[in-house]
């Protein structure tokens, strides 16, 4: 069945999000043509305050909606520690965990030729930048541990050990193949104080 | 262990369908191109978790938009039920005994042995062929070898696609590939290694079981990479470094990766002589017989349970001599599903089920 222009466009937007097919698509759009016009609008108006307001944090380059970030800024934070993770979700995860007063740094990713995504491609000169004032001690590589993950902290920690910080990569408690904003506190826990030193 | 109970929705060209398969032999019988295979292929796919003939996604029924199989296996003096389905996207669920494994494939140590018409080709055909019966037949049993063999081809890929691309960083960002590819290259090789030793023994004598006194047969696995006569992960490392390392500027030039556990070979010989060249069509079916037998009883060794054993349309294909074999060896001890279009007869004097497939289900007859 074919739909008027507007509402095609709706449920070809929508399809577009991850983890939504067609079928799934249609019923939002229905559901957000058939409710009260303030629920489409409030969606609307959600999405693109949250566009316009959420960037990068200049420092970690994680999403923030201020300058530095909520953590970046936090005077309780040790600066000197630094946990290194692919992606947003991976901060919120750790955060989850409470036991970790360190701050971040986000790639954006992980090394995946296939994907085509080098060294280039990823948050790491600004993570070079804020090794150069000596005041960071450690670096924690929390990259998932999979093949692509593990390439990236290899490469990171090449790239860092000559400036002279201590390189550390988590424990493998994870399972294999687990993603860091899957694996639940405790594992992570242990995962973070179990970590090693990168030789 | 045996199956007890199939049950299959939506698969290939049956909508559905509920089977409980003799104990010992299960004879399918019906004319061409009426779901004889696709039957066997569904107790393949609950046992392995994928199909044996193209993408697993070609199992739905065309008009249906997800196919599931449901087995109860008895194994270990217990019934296990697997269901494993697949979707049209392409996504997996298996489940045994109802928990998610959280694995798209190999949903445990089910032991099915497959032996196809094209199998014959495992001796002549590409080396890709026989590294495909270590990596699927005999890998199943060894517990990290999938995980591995995975690893290992997905840094292959990110590597080959490097060397493809070429440019100035070329090599530099090699680098930081090679040790991933070294470590779970060596580790595919031991595993490799350790099942080759295993089955060695018994190819050997499931072969002059078939052949009779006389002919030697010889197995070598031949490595891309030099190994210094160890079958230990961590040597193997050393070996494949240092060998990598020597050849990493012809690398740079083929853009491709040119030695590792994916340009080996294996190869047979008969009192000493390659049976790629010198093997008869007759020799070349007694060492794929043999082959097979091995499997069987490798499985059987490691784990204390008889596989399944699904043949198709392969025992017509045989002569009296090895069809009886065969038989002795299955009889009263392995459950065996048999598919052809002839034979019938043969079967209906012995202990078992007939099953005649016409194209809409399939009846006991
Ligand atoms: N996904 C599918 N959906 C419906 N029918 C299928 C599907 N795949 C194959 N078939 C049908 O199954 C038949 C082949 O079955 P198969 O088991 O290979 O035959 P045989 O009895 O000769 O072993 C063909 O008629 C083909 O059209
Ligand atoms: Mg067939
Ligand atoms: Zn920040």
């Amino acid at each position: 069945m074919r739909y008027a222009g507007a509402v095609s466009r709706l449920i070809g937007e929508l399809a577009r999000l991850p983890g939504i097919g067609s079928k799934t698509a249609q019923r939002l759009a229905f559901f957000l043509l058939s409710a009260p016009p303030e629920v489409a609008e409030n969606l609307a108006f959600a999405i693109r305050e949250a566009r316009l307001q959420v960037r990068r944090c200049p420092v970690c380059g994680n999403l923030t909606d201020r300058e530095p970030c909520a953590v970046c800024a936090d005077e309780a934070r040790e600066k000197a520690v630094i946990c290194v993770v692919q992606d947003p979700r991976d901060v919120a995860a750790i955060e989850k965990y409470r036991g970790f007063k360190g701050v971040y740094h986000v790639l954006h990713g992980a090394l995946s030729p296939l994907a085509g995504l080098g060294p280039e491609e990823l948050n790491i000169k600004s993570l070079i930048a804020r090794l150069e004032n000596g005041l960071v001690k450690e670096v924690i590589l929390a990259t998932n541990p999979d093949v692509e993950g593990d390439a990236t902290a290899l490469y990171l920690a090449r790239l860092i050990k000559p400036i002279g910080v201590t390189v550390t990569r988590l424990a493998h408690g994870l399972p294999v193949g687990a993603h860091l904003e899957y694996a639940d506190e405790i594992t992570l826990g242990k995962a973070i104080e179990g970590r090693r030193e990168i030789d | 262990m045996y199956l007890k109970e199939v049950r299959i929705n939506d698969f290939r060209n049956y909508n559905n369908l509920r089977v409980q398969p003799h104990r010992e032999l299960n004879f399918i019988t019906g004319p061409n191109a009426r779901g004889k295979t696709n039957f066997l292929e569904s107790i393949f796919f609950a046992g392995l978790g994928r199909t044996f003939r193209g993408h697993d996604r070609d199992i739905i029924k065309w008009d249906a938009n997800r196919a599931s199989v449901q087995a109860f296996f008895y194994l270990a003096d217990c019934t296990v039920e697997v269901k494993a389905e697949i979707a049209s996207e392409g996504k997996k669920k298996i489940l045994i005994n109802g928990a998610d494994n959280g694995r798209q494939d190999m949903p445990g140590c089910f032991g099915i042995v497959l032996f196809k018409p094209d199998d014959l080709q495992i001796i002549k055909g590409s080396p890709g062929l026989r590294r495909d019966f270590i990596d699927n037949d005999l890998g199943v049993i060894e517990p990290m070898y999938r995980n591995t063999l995975n690893k290992y081809r997905r840094v292959l890929a990110h590597r080959n696609n490097l060397l493809r691309v070429g440019g100035d960083m070329c090599g530099e960002n090699i680098e930081i590939w090679n040790e991933q590819l070294y470590l779970y290259g060596a580790q595919v090789l031991s595993l490799r290694i350790r099942l080759l030793k295993k089955i060695y023994p018994l190819v050997k004598k499931a072969y002059s079981e078939i052949s009779g006194a006389g002919e030697e047969l010889g197995m070598r696995y031949l490595s891309t990479v030099k190994l210094s006569n160890s079958a230990d992960a961590e040597q193997i490392t050393k070996d494949f470094t240092a060998e990598g390392k020597a050849r990493e500027r012809e690398e740079l030039y083929k853009k491709q990766t040119i030695i590792g556990p994916h340009r080996d070979d294996l190869v047979f010989y008969l009192n000493g002589k390659d049976v790629r060249q010198f093997g008869s069509q007759g020799q070349i079916r007694s060492v794929v017989l043999a082959l097979k037998t091995a499997q069987m009883r490798l499985f059987y060794q490691d784990t204390g349970e008889e596989p399944i054993l699904l043949l198709d349309d392969v025992l017509m294909e045989l002569d009296e001599a090895r069809q009886h074999y065969l038989m002795d060896m299955i009889s009263g001890q392995i459950q065996t599903f048999i598919t052809s279009s002839t034979g019938k007869e043969k079967f209906s004097g012995l202990q078992g089920k007939i099953y005649l497939v016409d194209g809409f289900g399939m009846k006991e007859v």
